[in-house]
């Protein structure tokens, strides 16, 4: 009896100990990282500016930065790396590159852990959820305006895709546009004119006798991901509709239940009267609408997607028979804009010790000559007007990404606020767009969903 | 006098018992560091709203409020979990059982075949799988093929249809039946032949042997395999974050997406380890559920 209470009492005391050191664990870290990192980085900053001044670059330094990508990407990468390394000889970089898939995860991980890298590539998309947060994660690279030509980019770009809070959280690397990818053998087979600005509806009327003269063939492929589907159909066609932005910067939702049912009315549309690929087939084509045997059979005449996917959708379907055309807008609409973003970030980690450093290699990707015919268009065409200049100049870049991007920037779509992308926004009308597709709820019950569910999101964000 | 004796033997086994300590310290360090305390801190975040990125603050129950009264998420991966469930556990053991059986007859190869049944256990659900199991089940797929194949004009996306697609990603973990496959096969294999042949004389047929021989001789293992196997499924996240991501229309959504989803893509690490002690929850009482009722169903021959 006694031993068992002895050891009873010794297990129970063991648990509160353990418990009291991981109740400290869970506070302590990060409450302290954030405090030295502070004070840290002033400190360097005068120590940096001291080496500065004597020698300019000497010391050994190593800096980490990750990024995802295809394999194109990757070569390219690592080739402007192995130049940069060999112009200075002091710098070793060290890259930490994979596909899309987990990226997002890991470097959440590594953010928590504190073992994320100096340079991290991001996604614009993630900024407000990456700066809301209680610690500084990213450094304003405002900053480092002496060392990286911040001239070279729009300012509208800077200011409304790159920075949050006044803060410059990273420098785009390149410029995404989005369009329709067209089969043109499809099309003139059906007798489908290209040189038209499509509309939503006109790309009803035309599905509607691509499945007369064929069940089998489809006019269009919405790739159903929600990194696709919500901003190139759901926002865009709120904004051609109302000519603003579902949700403002403010935290509110500014179209009404008619005009988010109106939406909804036309997505279902376009899927019932057999103009776009059914969802239920594309569902497991998600983000990857290039293996789409449709599309591959050329019995699919076109997919809408973002410029950064075109190279792999080109070459499933065979160059000579590809063409892109604009996205279609809102028939009478108040705005008849196209969808762009700044794709890819790249940002100073404030948890690195070579922040200084880390900008010089930014500036050099950015705006040297050596990294941009190196680069070429490997992260869509570069958003850096220096860059972009060599790309074109020398014909470096993929005609088509060239044409659609350029395309795309002679009517851009103004930059959406970023309440709008928060990840779990985006996966409540991605869900609700499913259930209006798949026939579960009317548009007006989705609208009326949306709204509730969104509102009280939004409510949360505000706190 | 007894008093004395049991002092004595309580400090040797006092000293004893320290050696073991020591002799355990490998596994003890490892289950305080990697087990015992991310359960008690994920316990902790739950009761704060730890978004894995910044510090965490105190918000008492707030996190299972929300998840009981207000995500609609959370009722729905529930109920498409339960259906999982109850869909694959039944379905793979008797699958299983029924592969064991096979086995267990004196073919020629029958290592061979062992070994082929079990690989599908050790491929997991793993990305090459996911992409097998698009190709299989998609509009223009084999198993639409098939069907055709024997005159049914099937036009159903397997994966793509909500009403299906819960079915088809349960397929895959059927698939997996290997691991119970083997335990079974061990205890099939554990059944005493005298049994059998008892039963031979009294001129029992090999249908009526499986049901009143072989199944209860086999219920200790038909019940570890129960237990573990539901607990698996409960957790199951793989399969349908690589075929589906929980579409379509959410009639994939698995628990253990709903988990992944709060924890990695939302940022909200406290609000997905109190959607993990729900599930925690729910489990132990399905598997107290099971063990209250093994003493009826479950037969233990060493008992008599």
């Amino acid at each position: 009896m006694k031993k068992n209470f002895v050891s009873l009492f010794s297990i129970l005391l063991v648990i509160a100990l353990s418990m009291a050191t991981l109740a400290g664990c869970g506070n302590a870290p990060a409450q302290q990282s954030g405090q030295t990192e502070g004070e840290e980085t002033a400190k360097e900053k005068e120590e940096d500016s001291q080496t500065e001044g004597e020698s300019g670059s000497g010391e050994p330094v190593t800096l980490r930065f990750s990024w995802w990508g295809a394999d194109v990407r990757h070569e390219a990468t690592l080739a402007a790396i192995e130049a940069y390394q060999k112009a200075n000889p002091n710098v070793t970089i060290e890259a930490e590159y994979q596909g899309f898939e987990g990226y997002q995860q890991k470097m959440m991980t590594q953010l928590t852990g504190g073992t994320a890298p100096d340079l991290i590539q991001i996604d614009n998309v993630w900024l407000m959820d990456l700066c809301s947060q209680k610690t500084v994660l990213f450094d304003d690279i405002n900053n480092y305006s002496d060392i990286i030509d911040l001239s070279s980019f729009e300012k509208q770009i800077i200011d409304s895709y790159c920075s949050y809070d006044g803060k410059l959280i990273g420098i785009p690397l390149g410029t995404n546009g989005s369009g329709l990818m067209v089969n043109h053998e499809f099309f003139e087979k059906f007798d489908i004119p290209m040189d038209t600005q499509f509309t939503w509806d006109s790309i009803i009327e035309y599905g509607k006798k691509v499945r007369e003269a064929d069940p089998e063939s489809y006019l269009i492929g919405i790739d159903p991901s929600a990194e696709s589907i919500v901003p190139l159909f759901w926002e865009p066609y709120l904004l051609g509709e109302t000519g603003e932005y579902w949700i403002s910067d403010d935290f509110q939702i500014t179209c009404t239940k008619e005009e988010m049912g109106k939406a909804f009315s036309k997505l279902k549309e376009l899927y019932d009267s057999g103009a776009a690929v059914p969802m239920g087939e594309t569902i497991s084509f998600s983000a990857k609408m290039e293996q789409l045997p449709k599309w591959v059979n050329g019995q699919l005449g076109c997919i809408m997607d973002w410029s950064g996917r075109l190279p792999a959708i080109k070459s499933a379907l065979g160059a000579e028979k590809f063409a892109t055309v604009n996205v279609p807008v809102v028939a009478d609409g108040k705005l008849q804009t196209y969808p762009t973003k700044p794709s890819l970030l790249v940002g100073i980690n404030n948890a690195s010790k070579h922040k200084e450093e880390a900008a010089k290699f930014i500036e050099w990707m950015v705006n040297s000559e050596e990294a941009a015919e190196i680069l070429k268009d490997v992260r869509s065409i570069p958003t850096s007007k220096t860059a972009r200049e060599i790309v074109d100049e020398k014909g470096l870049g993929d005609p088509d990404v060239l044409k659609m991007v350029t395309n795309t920037l002679a009517n851009p779509s103004s930059a959406p606020p970023y309440a709008g992308r928060n990840a779990e926004i985006v996966a409540i009308v991605l869900e609700e767009i499913q259930k209006v597709v798949y026939g579960q709820q009317t548009p007006e019950e989705g609208a009326e969903q949306l709204t509730a569910r969104v509102q009280a999101k939004l409510d949360s964000l505000k706190k | 006098m007894l008093g004395r004796r049991r002092k004595n033997s309580f400090n040797m086994y006092k000293r004893k018992q320290w050696m073991g300590l020591v002799y355990i310290m490998p596994w003890l360090i490892g289950f305080l560091v990697f087990q015992l305390s991310p359960l008690i801190s994920s316990l902790w975040y739950s009761f704060t709203d730890y978004s894995a990125l910044g510090e965490a603050e105190f918000i008492g129950l707030e996190n299972y409020r929300n998840l009981f009264t207000i995500d609609p998420n959370f009722r729905k991966s529930l109920s498409v979990t339960l259906k999982y469930v109850f869909m694959t556990v039944p379905a793979k053991l008797i699958f299983a059982l029924f592969i064991a059986m096979l086995l267990s007859m004196k073919l020629r190869a029958v290592n061979f075949f062992r070994t082929v049944y079990y690989i599908p256990s050790i491929l997991g659900a793993s990305v090459a799988i996911a992409t097998l199991w698009r190709f299989l089940f998609m509009r223009d797929g084999l198993i639409n093929d098939i069907l055709e194949a024997f005159g049914l004009n099937s036009t159903i996306d397997w994966i793509g249809d909500p009403r299906f697609a819960l079915a088809t990603i349960s397929l895959l973990a059927v698939w997996q039946f290997g691991s119970s496959m083997v335990l079974f096969l061990a205890g099939i294999k554990q059944i005493p032949q005298d049994l059998y042949e008892a039963a031979c004389i009294d001129g029992a047929s090999k249908v009526k042997q499986f049901f009143i021989i072989t199944i209860p001789m086999l219920t200790p293992i038909v019940f570890f395999n129960l237990i573990m196997q539901m607990i698996t499924a409960f957790q199951d996240f793989t399969a349908p974050f690589l075929i589906t991501s929980g579409g379509p229309a959410n009639e994939t959504y698995l628990y253990g997406m709903l988990l992944y989803d709060n924890a990695f893509r939302f940022y909200k690490m406290g609000y997905a380890c109190a959607l993990s002690w729900v599930l925690f929850v729910i489990i132990i009482a399905f598997t107290l559920l099971l063990f209250r009722t093994s003493a009826k169903w479950v037969f233990y021959s060493e008992e008599d």
